[in-house]
C-alpha cells in the first residue's frame, strides 16, 4: 500500500546511520532495554538493513501496536530502500555530517553561490566560537583553582555562568532546537536511547507531502553534504558554475538552437552577476549588522564585540545578504545577457 | 539595442569590473595588511583567515580608519592612530569599488523592474 497522500504520523522517527556497525549494535544503540517484539518490529520495518549497516542509510521507528504507523510501513520500506540505491557511495565523514547537521544542511540546499559559502563560512565561525568558549571555561576553572585551592568562590560561579549562556547562546543560533533531534523527554517515554540522534519525520526541515517525497528530499541534502566539505570561495564560484551549465544543458537537450544560445549568453551573465552582488551583499550585509551591533554593544560596554557582534550577527547578515545578492544579481546581469543576445542575433 | 538597454549593459560591466577588482583588492589587502592589523590590535594573528573572514573584517577595518567614533566604539582606535594614509589607501580604493559596484547593482535591479519591464 503507497502512503502518497497520506498524511505523515507524528510518530514516525528516522536515525541517519553515520558510521558502519552491525544491525544488531545498531538496533543496541538506538533503544534502552528493548523488548523481543520491539526487536522484531525494527527489522521487519527495515527490511532493507543487511547484517552490516552502512552510513547513509536510514533506519525508521514506530511504535509496533500503531495501527496508523502500520498503514505507511510498506511506504516507508520503499523509501528506506530507495535512499539506500541513491547514498550508495556517501563516505562515513559525510554520513556523520549528515546526521549532525541534517537540519542545517536542509536549509542550505536552497542557497546558491556566494550565499551557500557565506553560510557554511557563518556555520564554521560557530565551530570555531564554542571552541573558544570551551577553551575559555577550561581556563576559568583552572585558574580558580590555581588561586584558591577550590571552586566556591562567586566570582567564579559568575564566570562560568556567564560563558555557559554564551555557550547556549552560540549552540542555538547556530543549529537551532530542532537538530538535536527529539527531546530527552520523548525519547526516555519512547525507550529509546538518550545518546542517539533521532528526529521525527513530521518535524522535517523541508516540508513533506507525502512518504516518497521524503527520499527525494534526502537524497538532494546527502548530496549537499558531500560538497559541503569542499566549498570554500572556490566550492561555492563553482556550485554556482555547475548551476549555469547544468541551465545551459538543459536549454541545448531539451529546446531548439536558438534556446541553447540565449541560454549560454544568459547563464553566463547570471553566474558574472551572482558572485559579483552575492559578494557585496555579503560584504554588505556583514557590514551592516557588525557596524550596528558594535555602534549599539560597543567594547566599552560589554567587551563582547569581536564575539556576538562579528560571529553572530555580521556572520548572519552576511549569509542573509550574500543569498540575496546571488539572487538578484544573477537575475540582473542575466538580462544582460539576453540584451546582448538579442542585440547580436535580432531576435 | 535602445539607449536605454545600452545603459543597461554598461552599468552591468562596470558592476561587474567593480565586483571582481574589489574581489582581488581583498585577497591583496588580506595577504599583505590584515594581518598587520591583528598584530596591532590582537597581539598575535587571527585563526580564520579565510576569504570569508575577510568580508567581515576588511570593511570593519576599512570603517575604523575613516570614522574615529566607530573605532572608539568597535575597540579599533589604536588601529585608527598607528597607520598611515600610504597603509590606508588599499582600504579606501577597496571601499570605492564596492560602494560603485553596489550603486551599480542597486541600479541594475531597479532598471529591470521599473524601467525596462
Amino acid at each position: 500500500m503507497s502512503a502518497s497522500g497520506r498524511p505523515i504520523s507524528d510518530k514516525i522517527l528516522y536515525h541517519l546511520i553515520s558510521k558502519p556497525q552491525s544491525s544488531d549494535e545498531l538496533f543496541h544503540s538506538l533503544y534502552d532495554s528493548p523488548s523481543a517484539e520491539n526487536r522484531q518490529h525494527f527489522f521487519a520495518l527495515n527490511s532493507h538493513l543487511t547484517p552490516q549497516a552502512r552510513p547513509g542509510q536510514v533506519v525508521f521507528m514506530t511504535p509496533p501496536e500503531d495501527l496508523e504507523c502500520r498503514a505507511s510501513e510498506t511506504a516507508l520500506r520503499e523509501t528506506a530502500t530507495r535512499i539506500d540505491q541513491h547514498t550508495c557511495g556517501l563516505s562515513e565523514i559525510n554520513a556523520q555530517l549528515l546526521q549532525k547537521h541534517y537540519e542545517l544542511i536542509a536549509r542550505f540546499t536552497d542557497y546558491s553561490g556566494m550565499g551557500y559559502g557565506l553560510s557554511m563560512h557563518y556555520f564554521r565561525v560557530h565551530t570555531y566560537q564554542v571552541k573558544t568558549i570551551l577553551n575559555e571555561l577550561t581556563r576559568l576553572y583552572s585558574r580558580t583553582y590555581t588561586q584558591h585551592g577550590n571552586f566556591n568562590q562567586e566570582a567564579f560561579f559568575a564566570r562560568r555562568r556567564g560563558l555557559f549562556m554564551q555557550l547556549d547562546h552560540v549552540m542555538n543560533t547556530m543549529v537551532g532546537h530542532k537538530s538535536m533531534g527529539l527531546e530527552l523527554d520523548t525519547k526516555r517515554r519512547l525507550g529509546i536511547s538518550t545518546k542517539s540522534i533521532i528526529r521525527k519525520l513530521k518535524n522535517h526541515p523541508m516540508p513533506l507531502k507525502d512518504l516518497p517525497e521524503f527520499s527525494n528530499k534526502f537524497t538532494q541534502v546527502a548530496k549537499y553534504s558531500k560538497r559541503l566539505g569542499r566549498a570554500g570561495l572556490i566550492g561555492s564560484v563553482a556550485l554556482d558554475g555547475l548551476h549555469s551549465v547544468a541551465k545551459v544543458e538543459e536549454a541545448c537537450t531539451v529546446g531548439s538552437q536558438r534556446d541553447c544560445t540565449k541560454a549560454k549568453f544568459g547563464q553566463t551573465a547570471r553566474l558574472g552577476g551572482s558572485v559579483g552582488l552575492g559578494y557585496f551583499g555579503g560584504e554588505y550585509g556583514a557590514l551592516g549588522g557588525y557596524t550596528l551591533c558594535n555602534l549599539v554593544f560597543g567594547v566599552e560596554s560589554l567587551g563582547t564585540s569581536v564575539l556576538w557582534c562579528g560571529i553572530i550577527v555580521g556572520g548572519a547578515s552576511g549569509a542573509a545578504g550574500g543569498y540575496y545578492g546571488s539572487k538578484y544579481g544573477g537575475n540582473a546581469a542575466q538580462y544582460t545577457g539576453d540584451i546582448i543576445y538579442k542585440t547580436i542575433y535580432r531576435h | 539595442m535602445q539607449t536605454i538597454e545600452l545603459l543597461y549593459v554598461v552599468i552591468t560591466f562596470i558592476a561587474l569590473l567593480c565586483a571582481f577588482l574589489s574581489i582581488g583588492m581583498l585577497f591583496y589587502i588580506g595577504k599583505h595588511h590584515v594581518k598587520e592589523i591583528d598584530r596591532i590590535i590582537f597581539g598575535c594573528e587571527t585563526e580564520d583567515d579565510s576569504f570569508f573572514f575577510l568580508m567581515l573584517r576588511v570593511p570593519n577595518y576599512t570603517l575604523g580608519f575613516i570614522w574615529k567614533f566607530y573605532a572608539k566604539r568597535a575597540g579599533l582606535l589604536e588601529m585608527y592612530n598607528h597607520f598611515d594614509k600610504k597603509f590606508k589607501r588599499p582600504f579606501m580604493l577597496n571601499l570605492w569599488l564596492s560602494v560603485i559596484g553596489m550603486g551599480a547593482f542597486l541600479i541594475l535591479i531597479y532598471m529591470q523592474k521599473y524601467v525596462l519591464a
